[in-house]
């Protein structure tokens, strides 16, 4: 079984696939401590054993981040099992059946975006661009502020399902050494050091 | 200052060691309805001080790089609350309000207020 885990955005979700891709079980809920990451991995899991843990990587949440891609870490190297990076972006882009522009929460009112075949970037929601419908998870102010700004966002109830996003990002993903996990993490602070 | 903090407000402050940086940091903290003891946060880097509004303290004096910075998680910060930085002039900003200490000897400090756009 593949365990999926995305804590890095305004949603956090777990899912579980099978070898083939299919979806075992999925759980989503609001991120931070009440999303209980370990107790939702262990009810999914239920004692199957893991061949391969995925983490989205960002770009995502600080602290969010830090406690998907540490828990999935520590799970793969304590199961012996490869841990495989996923874009937080990509994951979203894949929900949809169209081609999106995938966001996802930066805080402060400002968001991540990928537009497809583009590289990821940070910004207000009034200079998105709007040559695609959008994708993502969002806190409900940001989510109105891009509405505001003349986004459109796609319905939930007309995408994929997270564990089934992540299926298909597993399919051209691949697995990094352990202490070769890197987050994407992108900050508004500069150092003039 | 510290009463009329605001969640995501930033204050920089610039000044020589023995200046009176974290003195003032003390008065924030206290304006902003915290009664958490106030230190120099030179070695954590950054203390979070619960209050009326949230306020990180956070001391660049140490970091050295840009990827040190990175690991403060200072966007997240700001997103919970305000937030001021002593050795602040060490970062690039475009935002935020500059405080600027200058040491005049004994107990005299000529501190200058600068608003960036």
């Amino acid at each position: 079984m593949i365990l999926v885990i995305d804590t890095s955005s305004a949603v956090s979700a777990v899912a579980l696939l099978r070898p083939d891709g299919s979806v075992a079980g999925e759980q989503t809920g609001p991120s931070g401590p009440g999303f209980e990451l370990a107790n939702r991995v262990r009810e999914l899991r239920q004692g199957h054993p893991l061949s391969k843990v995925a983490v989205a990587t960002g770009p995502g949440s600080f602290t969010g981040l830090r406690v998907g891609v540490s828990f999935g870490l520590g799970l793969a190297i304590g199961s012996k099992v490869a841990i495989v990076p996923l874009s937080t972006l990509a994951l979203q882009a894949a929900r949809s059946l169209e081609p999106a522009l995938a966001v996802s929460e930066a805080g402060r009112g400002r968001v991540y975006y990928q537009a497809p075949d583009q590289s990821p970037g940070l910004s207000e929601p009034g200079e998105l661009p709007k040559d695609w419908p959008a994708v993502g998870w969002l806190r409900p102010a940001t989510r109105d502020a891009l509405l505001a700004a003349g986004v459109r966002m796609l319905e939930e109830s007309r995408l994929r399902s997270f564990g089934e996003a992540a299926a298909i990002t597993l399919e051209t993903a691949r697995e990094v050494a352990y202490d070769n996990l890197k987050l994407e993490y992108m900050q508004s602070f500069a150092s003039k050091l | 200052m510290g009463a009329g903090l605001k969640l995501g407000d930033l204050v920089l402050l610039a000044g020589a060691l023995g200046s009176g940086k974290t003195t003032f940091v003390r008065g924030m903290a206290r304006g902003a309805g915290s009664d958490a003891q106030v230190q120099s946060p030179t070695f954590q880097l950054v203390r979070v001080y619960p209050g009326r509004v949230q306020l990180a303290h956070v001391d660049l004096y140490r970091v050295k790089a840009a990827g040190e910075l990175a690991d403060l998680g200072l966007d997240d910060l700001l997103d919970e609350g305000a937030m001021v930085i002593e050795w602040g002039d060490r970062l690039d900003m475009r935002n935020g309000k500059v405080v600027t200490f200058e040491n005049l000897g004994e107990d005299r400090r000529r501190l200058r207020f600068e608003s960036e756009p």
